[in-house]
Order: structure tokens, then C-alpha cells, then sequence
């Protein structure tokens, strides 16, 4: 009798282990879960652009730097006080407002003889440039700024300019203005 | 309170594009102060000075011809040619041209100048040298251009002899 108690209390406590052992070994049930995903579509990163471009040369200048020539600006025999003018228009081509820059060097023989002036707004005379403004404007996205460029033979140029030859170089600089 | 952090972010954005944009902000923003910049060069045509008096040029004259001057210049310029001598023609030698003569230029919007001496005078060895001066003014202005040279007629007799001409550096 006694052996038959022990045998089902037996089979109780290995059940009761059993069942301990089950739940510890299915613990990980306790840590399972669910996932899903969602795609975050229809949103969109990007970068604004800056892009200074002219109209009036031979190349618009589009997309960062770029060369392009000023055939309108030139002197042929020229003597102390004689000038010529051009006019091109700068572009803000961007998406970003910037202060535009126009500095000019000398090149070439001439140029310790060279007279140049830069007017923003200015206008073209033929020779020279009169009216606006030395200062540039800010000018934002799609906005654009007519500039008078005039080179001119210094008036008191020594003897010695004669017969120099060069060209005049103008760099073009866009500075992004923030805000 | 703990100060706020502004930061620029497009209305609407997600957090979670907003991070991202954090994160690129973080690996790719220029720093606080920096800026974008764009550029370009244009380049003018050519520009180029008066060139005054070029090209200039005084053959040694065959005997018995005059002697030429000639020099390139833009238009527009009035050239004066001067002549100097050591030896003033006289009565059975003399000038094949009204000018240039010494005490008498030659003004002139042309680029020649065309000078001589002859003689009727059988015994004649005399030796005509001297210099020539050609200056040309600027059509504006205050500039000139000169250019300057050695002229030579030396008579062996009335039919032989020597002529040459120079021009200085």
C-alpha cells in the first residue's frame, strides 16, 4: 500500500517537475513578439542649390564655376582716358538667396594701366557705366541684377603703356546668404 | 528652465525624417558659419593700347636715289619727320624734295618720308650726314611716338659715291 502512495505521489511530483520544467523551458514564450514594418514613403531629403548664372556673355555659367567671355569689352588703339562698357545681367538660378560679387583684374602688359569699375544696377552708356550702385544686392531665388563693367586707360599713363596688350578679368562670386 | 535648441526643420516632416535629416546634418552640414558659395570667370576681349610708331624702316638708298622712310602706324596719327646735316646743300647741290629739310618738317598723315640730295656740281665730294627724327602724335590725347635714325650721302664725285641709312634701336 505504502509503495502504491509513493507511486502516485511520484507520479505527482514528476508531473508537478514537469510542468515547473515546462515553463521554465517555454519561458521564451514570456519574451516572444509581434513585428511589423511601415515604409516611409512620400518624404523627401533635399539640398537646396546655389547657382549664380549671366546672360549677356558667351556661357551662362550654369552649375558650380565655369568661364565664358566678355567679346563686348574691348579697347583697339586706345590712348590715357579712352573706355569701353559692357552689360550682362546675373541670375539667381538657385534655391538659395546669395550676394553676388564681381572683381576685376588686369592681365597682360596693360594692365598696371587699366581703370575698371563695377556698377550693380548700373547702366551701360556705350563707353562707360553710369547710376547704381558699387554695392551688390542680395538677391534671392530667380531674382537677377543688370552689371556694368568699364575698363578704361589710366589718364595719366606713361608713355611706357603704349603699345601694352591684355585682357581684364572678371571673377564672379555667389555668397549664400542665410536665413 | 533649460534653454531651448532651435533647429530648422521642414513643416510636416516625420520624426523620423527628421532624424535622418539630423544625421545627415551631423555627417554633412558645413559647420555654424559656413556657406555655400558658387562662382565663375569671365574674361573680357582684348584690350590694347595706342601702339604708336612700328615697323620702321630706312633702307640704304641705291646711289643716286632718295632716301625712304617709312613706319606703320593706327590711323589717325599726324607724323612730323625732322632732318638734320652737317652740310647745308649750296647752290650746285642741293634738296630733291621741299621736305623734309632741316628748319623744314615734313608733317604728314601718311607713313612715308622721302628725302635727297643731288648735285650739278662735277668736283662735288662733299659728305651729307646727319639724323632724322619722325614723332607721331596720338589722335587724343597727349601721347607721341618717336623714332630716330642716321641719314648719309657721301659724294665720291657727281655721279659715285655712297648713301645709307640707319635706324636706332
Amino acid at each position: 500500500m505504502r509503495e502504491g502512495r509513493r507511486t502516485r505521489a511520484g507520479r505527482r511530483t514528476l508531473l508537478a517537475g514537469s510542468l515547473a520544467l515546462g515553463l521554465i523551458a517555454g519561458g521564451g514564450v514570456a519574451w516572444a513578439y509581434w513585428t511589423t514594418q511601415v515604409g516611409a514613403t512620400g518624404r523627401s531629403v533635399a539640398s537646396g542649390t546655389l547657382d549664380l548664372t549671366v546672360t549677356g556673355a558667351s556661357g551662362a555659367l550654369a552649375g558650380p564655376g565655369g568661364t565664358a567671355t566678355l567679346s563686348g569689352l574691348t579697347l583697339a588703339n586706345a590712348t590715357p582716358g579712352a573706355s569701353d562698357a559692357v552689360a550682362f545681367t546675373i541670375n539667381n538660378a538657385g534655391t538659395s538667396s546669395f550676394t553676388p560679387s564681381v572683381t576685376t583684374t588686369g592681365t597682360g602688359t596693360v594692365a598696371p594701366y587699366l581703370v575698371t569699375t563695377v556698377r550693380y544696377d548700373g547702366v551701360f552708356a556705350g563707353t562707360t557705366c553710369t547710376g547704381g550702385s558699387t554695392t551688390a544686392p542680395v538677391l534671392a531665388p530667380g531674382a537677377t541684377v543688370p552689371v556694368c563693367v568699364s575698363v578704361a586707360i589710366a589718364s595719366g599713363a606713361p608713355a611706357t603703356a603704349q603699345n601694352t596688350a591684355g585682357t581684364v578679368t572678371l571673377a564672379l562670386q555667389a555668397v549664400q546668404v542665410s536665413g | 528652465m533649460r534653454p531651448t535648441t532651435l533647429r530648422a526643420t521642414a513643416a510636416g516632416t516625420s520624426g523620423f525624417v527628421r532624424g535622418v535629416a539630423g544625421m545627415l546634418g551631423v555627417a554633412g552640414a558645413p559647420a555654424a558659419d559656413a556657406y555655400w558659395t558658387d562662382g565663375g570667370t569671365l574674361t573680357s576681349g582684348t584690350v590694347a593700347t595706342w601702339p604708336g610708331i612700328t615697323a620702321v624702316a630706312c633702307p640704304n638708298p641705291a646711289w643716286g636715289t632718295n632716301h625712304v622712310l617709312t613706319w606703320t602706324a593706327p590711323g589717325g596719327g599726324t607724323a612730323t619727320v625732322a632732318l638734320t646735316t652737317t652740310v647745308e646743300p649750296a647752290v650746285l647741290s642741293f634738296w630733291t624734295q621741299p621736305a623734309p629739310r632741316p628748319g623744314t618738317p615734313l608733317v604728314t598723315t601718311g607713313t612715308t618720308a622721302t628725302w635727297g640730295i643731288s648735285t650739278i656740281n662735277a668736283l662735288e665730294t662733299t659728305d651729307f650726314r646727319g639724323t632724322w627724327t619722325v614723332t607721331l602724335a596720338a589722335p587724343t590725347g597727349t601721347w607721341t611716338s618717336t623714332r630716330s635714325g642716321t641719314w648719309q650721302i657721301d659724294f665720291a664725285s657727281s655721279t659715285s659715291g655712297t648713301a645709307a641709312c640707319t635706324v636706332n634701336p
